[in-house]
């Protein structure tokens, strides 16, 4: 399985990895976001924007923990769903589990795919090929020497 | 909370891989579209919320205007999205989203 991203422009003018990742909304449609891939961040956080677009049910985390980025802590709730990235053989997967969601709507502008989902794909960002690549079974990489 | 675990499962009805396609195509358009038109948005939209939809945009004050906005003018549209802009420029750090324990 291949999933593929891409390099996108940012409002900054920066270019980040992104994957596009779809979730079902509390109707029964889908909802999609781009997600920054962010191999430093120990769990995937949705934005609140994207949180607010679902309209799904969240619930407090436990009162003892936090989400603590480089700028702080910051609100966050939990919430119960799936996360579906289309692959190139034309089929989809879908990750199930428990999100964390930003509840502060200035507290990001991306939602943020972490290692909480990445380490269960091997993840390959290459700005010099212009790829992003999430490989899992039956897919491998290969490093050679040229 | 510290145990993240997640359940990997393929899409076999071929109708919800469908809808998933077809919503790709559309959100790629706008989301194409807004990498194309930042320069046209920026400084403006600084510290506020861009409404993406039907390949145009709305720069609102707030989440809930942004949303009302797409609603009112394409409803059509489910690959609409509202982003939030930050109000500073210059490199991001995003790293360590980390749950900590209260001690």
């Amino acid at each position: 399985m291949r999933i593929i991203g891409a390099w996108l422009l940012c409002d900054d003018g920066a270019i980040s990895p992104t994957l596009r990742a779809k979730s079902l909304r509390e109707d029964g449609t889908l909802a999609a976001d781009v997600f920054l891939l962010d191999t430093g961040a120990d769990r995937t956080v949705f934005s609140a924007a994207f949180l607010e677009d679902l309209g799904l049910p969240a619930h407090d985390s436990s009162p003892e923990y936090s989400l603590v980025g480089i700028s702080g802590n910051r609100p966050f709730v939990l919430v119960e769903t799936a996360l579906e990235f289309s692959h190139d053989d034309g089929g989809v997967v879908r990750v199930r589990g428990e999100f964390a969601a930003f509840s502060d709507p200035t507290a990001t502008d991306m939602s943020v795919l972490g290692r909480d989902v990445l380490n269960n794909f091997d993840v390959i960002l290459s700005r010099r090929r212009n790829e992003v690549l999430l490989l899992a079974p039956n897919h491998q990489y290969r490093v050679e020497k040229s | 909370m510290n145990e993240f675990r997640f359940e990997i499962e393929e899409v076999t009805d071929p109708a919800e891989v469908a809808r998933s396609l077809t919503l790709d195509e559309r959100h790629a358009r706008n989301t194409d579209w807004l990498e194309g038109h930042w320069a046209d948005l920026m400084p403006q939209a600084r510290g506020k919320f861009v409404a993406v939809a039907g390949e145009e945009s709305h720069i609102a004050d707030t989440l809930e205007a942004g949303r009302a906005w797409i609603a009112r003018t394409h409803p059509e549209d489910h690959g609409a999205f509202v982003r939030y802009v930050r109000k500073q420029e210059g490199p991001r750090i995003y790293a360590n989203h980390r749950c900590v324990a209260a001690v």
